[in-house]
């Protein structure tokens, strides 16, 4: 039970004056209780591939499996999987809409035929999940503020139960209190046994948080594997396409010269280590 | 530059101002960083600076001009030009250097001067090659750079940016701040307002807003000495700055280092 | 993910042709009077001459021919229900019968007429945006329309926002279309259903959109003042229009053509 996309390939527009290769054979994993980040710069095809994990975009060719369900069966099979994988867009507050909070929270779970009682109970579990007070279910979406906004759009994704939720830069526009605030919260996703998928330009976000790393380089995959081996990777040498944190280039200055000095993102730890290479 | 006294705001129908009992002067070729949380007035601020807000209590000073006055918006706003944070709902025109025209155009200028202004600007933001381009077709960190050249169009003395990187990747934030450092070099006057911390190493004052209210001004050394306040503050210490520190605290790097990968490196590995 | 590019709002192609160098305020007002020429059409030969004055203005503009026919493409049904609704609905000698439904001689060349009437309609006036930029057309009605400016009318105004909601035109497409995935994500069915249903499934679509744009307006008003943006008052253009030889001769030369058409018409 996981989802499997194998040798995905697609492109847009095909046979027309537009025609772009978006993606160009990805493999990728993902299980239920397990943070994967997808890393890589605008144009790498990393939005494609969210939009195939939940069937709103078809693979030109190769496949994509969601608990078994192959995205090109029948088209029932499509809901099926758009069920199981929830989809947050970057800056979801523009798809707000509803009159009142316990509306917008109601509108997936109603779409796919949820009983009134179990919608009831998934919005207040949700919206517990997301650290939201139920006191704003009478409010309305667009009085909230905009750390309220981001989570009550994941929230109301989240309250269809998906078994996998894809996040293409949840952080996006935070500052960094809020950015922690919202992190915290989906770490816990994961120990509910949501699947995360977690779409990011920031690479420095995707080694702290996730298991596995994927890393997009012009709809090719460059690099596919743990936070470690992805640092060890990059002590032999650069990964194209991937935009390093000043802090790894730094790392990667100081060992060119000869400090031996680990690849972390801790800056506490670096400058300790250093501080014991200087000395001798 | 800018000399605020006694500044408050509050948003009509607001409860609680946006800004309170605000004093503020900036001085001609200054970067001054105007940092805090989302919520901190920061933006609020800004607006003040080109009278597109005018403060509910205390004056506002641009140039000398008070920013109440109807009759000086005009000169306020060619002094002074903004960015904001969304790079589309900046830009008027379907062509790029239609739109960089667009200022020079209000400013009643003749078609000589402003081909002239669009193509100097267009070259200091790096989109000259871009000048027929659709404006549709720009990406992110571009149409930001597009709405830059067309507030530089202006000839402004200032420039004051509201998080006008808050919406770019970071190749987009690395080519915005490219172009800050080089109009600061030439003398522009440069207000940045954001919450980023790895965005403001080269400014040369810095404000910290907290609920409407100057919680600390000072320079960047002492901003990073406060670290103890970051989280009341609502802010982050970059991983480059907290190594510094560090490591000057150790002896092990002059003081007068900047914080940034080059000339750290330049210290470290002589 | 981007849109395609919007070939069915007539998109302007830049090129370097005698008709693209014309003043815009030319182009204008030849294009009403060709289109008024149009209309008046009636004789089949008329058809084959203004026929042959397209493929001429195709080649004098250096725009392919099939770039322009493609300009008919999104009015194709309208010109065929048009045609439909004369071929049936006119009374005269019937020549076809089937039910209920009969052709007559006349409806045959009523059909004829004002589906071709409609169809160059469409390509000629295509060809008004094929060859001028949007900020062109935009100066060029503005500078039209500006003499009624002293009787209230918004010359300026009417320009301005022209200019606005092109340049928006295919922001919004992309929106609409971020808008509709998000929603679909979450389970939207905008497929099935009757008509009220469906229109009742698309509320999450055009709430969302309406208040992007409305917080788009407020931001883009404040955007335009930061520049000294204050109406059409002291504004001066970076490309002025300005009438030339050619212009006159192209307004001299439509006058004469639709003159020479319509003639011709009548005395067949």
């Amino acid at each position: 039970m996981s989802i499997r996309v194998a040798s995905l390939r697609h492109v847009y527009h095909p046979g027309t004056p537009l025609e772009t290769k978006a993606l160009g054979g990805v493999d990728l994993t993902v299980d239920p209780g397990t943070w994967v980040a997808v890393v890589g710069q605008t144009g790498s095809g990393k939005s494609t591939l969210a939009q195939h994990l939940n069937a709103l975009l078809l693979p030109t060719s190769g496949s994509v499996e969601v608990d078994g369900i192959s995205t090109t069966a029948a088209a029932s099979s499509l809901r099926m999987v758009r069920r199981k994988v929830g989809l947050v867009f970057q800056y979801p507050e523009h798809q707000l809409f509803a009159e009142s909070v316990l509306e917008e929270m109601a509108f997936g779970p109603r779409n796919w035929k949820f009983s009134e009682d179990d919608i009831r109970e998934t919005t207040t579990r949700t919206m517990k999940l997301l650290g939201l007070s139920e006191e704003l279910l009478a409010r309305s979406p667009f009085q909230l503020s905009g750390g309220q906004k981001r989570r009550l759009c994941i929230a109301s994704v989240l309250a269809a139960r998906p078994d996998y939720l894809v996040l293409d830069e949840p952080t996006a526009g935070m500052d960094a209190p809020g950015r922690r605030e919202l992190l915290g919260l989906l770490k816990g996703l994961v120990k509910e046994r949501i699947g995360v998928v977690h779409i990011t330009h920031d690479l420095e976000l995707a080694l702290a948080m996730a298991e596995q790393v994927l890393v997009l380089e012009k709809g090719k995959t460059v690099f596919c594997g743990t936070p470690g081996s992805l640092m060890d990777e990059l002590i032999e040498r650069p990964i194209k396409g991937l935009c390093l944190p000043p802090i790894l280039e730094l790392v990667s200055g100081l060992r060119d010269y000869g400090y031996n000095v680990p690849f972390t993102l801790d800056a506490v730890e670096l400058a300790d280590r250093l501080e014991k290479e200087m000395r001798t | 530059m800018f000399a605020l006294r006694g500044v408050s705001f509050t948003y009509p129908g607001a409860v609680t101002p946006a800004l309170d009992g605000v004093g503020l002067s900036i001085r001609n070729g200054e970067w001054v960083a105007l940092i805090g949380a989302n919520g901190s007035g920061k933006s609020t601020l800004a607006k003040l600076f080109n009278a597109l807000l005018i403060p509910t209590r205390g004056d506002c000073l641009v140039c000398g001009l008070k920013t109440d006055n109807e009759e000086n918006l005009w000169a306020i706003r060619s002094r002074v030009s903004m960015v904001f944070q969304n790079p589309d709902n900046q830009i008027v025109a379907s062509v790029v250097e239609e739109d960089v025209a667009f200022g020079p155009e209000n400013l009643g200028l003749p078609p000589l001067e402003i081909h002239g202004r669009v193509f100097d600007c267009l070259c200091l933001v790096g989109l000259e090659e871009k000048r027929r381009a659709p404006t549709y077709a720009l990406s992110g960190g571009q149409k930001q750079r597009l709405a830059i050249a067309g507030a530089l169009a202006m000839q402004p003395r200032c420039l004051v940016l509201d998080e006008a990187t808050a919406m770019l990747d970071p190749q987009g934030r690395e080519d915005v701040l490219k172009i800050l450092r080089s109009l600061h070099k030439r003398g522009m006057t440069l207000v940045q307002i954001t919450h980023r911390l790895d965005e403001i190493l080269d400014a040369t004052r810095v404000v910290v807003l907290g609920k409407g209210r100057i919680a600390w001004a000072g320079d960047l050394a002492g901003l990073f000495a406060m670290r103890d306040c970051f989280d009341e503050w609502g802010l982050e210490m970059p991983p480059l700055v907290r190594f510094s520190r560090k490591l000057q605290e150790r002896n092990l790097l002059p003081k007068a280092c900047l914080p940034f990968v080059k000339e750290l490196l330049e210290n470290l590995c002589p | 993910m981007k849109f395609l590019n919007h070939l069915t709002l007539g998109q302007y192609i830049p090129a370097d042709s005698p008709v693209h160098r014309l003043d815009p305020r030319c182009k204008i007002l030849s294009v009403v009077l060709l289109l008024a020429g149009i209309f008046m059409m009636k004789h089949p030969a008329a058809f084959i001459a203004w026929g042959i004055f397209l493929l001429f203005l195709s080649r004098f503009s250096r725009i392919p021919f099939r770039v322009v026919i493609q300009g008919a493409r999104p009015v194709i049904i309208l010109v065929i229900f048009t045609a439909g609704i004369h071929l049936f609905l006119t009374r005269g000698v019937t020549i076809w019968e089937w039910g209920p439904f009969s052709v007559s001689k006349e409806g045959v060349g009523m059909a004829f007429r004002m589906g071709l009437r409609l169809f160059f309609l469409v390509l000629y006036a295509g060809f008004l945006t094929l060859t001028t930029s949007p900020m062109e057309l935009s100066d060029g009605l503005e500078s039209l329309f500006r003499p009624f400016q002293r009787v209230g009318f918004p010359a300026h105004e009417m320009a301005m926002m022209m200019t606005i909601a092109l340049r928006f035109i295919p922001t919004l497409f992309d929106e609409t279309d971020r808008i509709l995935r998000a929603q679909l994500a979450r389970g939207a069915d905008l497929d099935h259903g009757g008509i009220f249903r469906r229109m009742k499934a698309f509320i999450p679509v055009l709430v969302p959109l309406f208040v992007i744009v409305f917080q788009r307006a407020e931001d883009l008003a404040q955007a335009m003042e930061a520049r000294c943006y204050r109406g059409g008052t002291g504004r001066s253009r970076m490309n002025p229009l300005r009438w030339k030889r050619a212009d006159t001769f192209a307004m001299a030369g439509s006058i004469v053509i639709v003159a020479v058409f319509v003639l011709m018409d009548m005395g067949a």
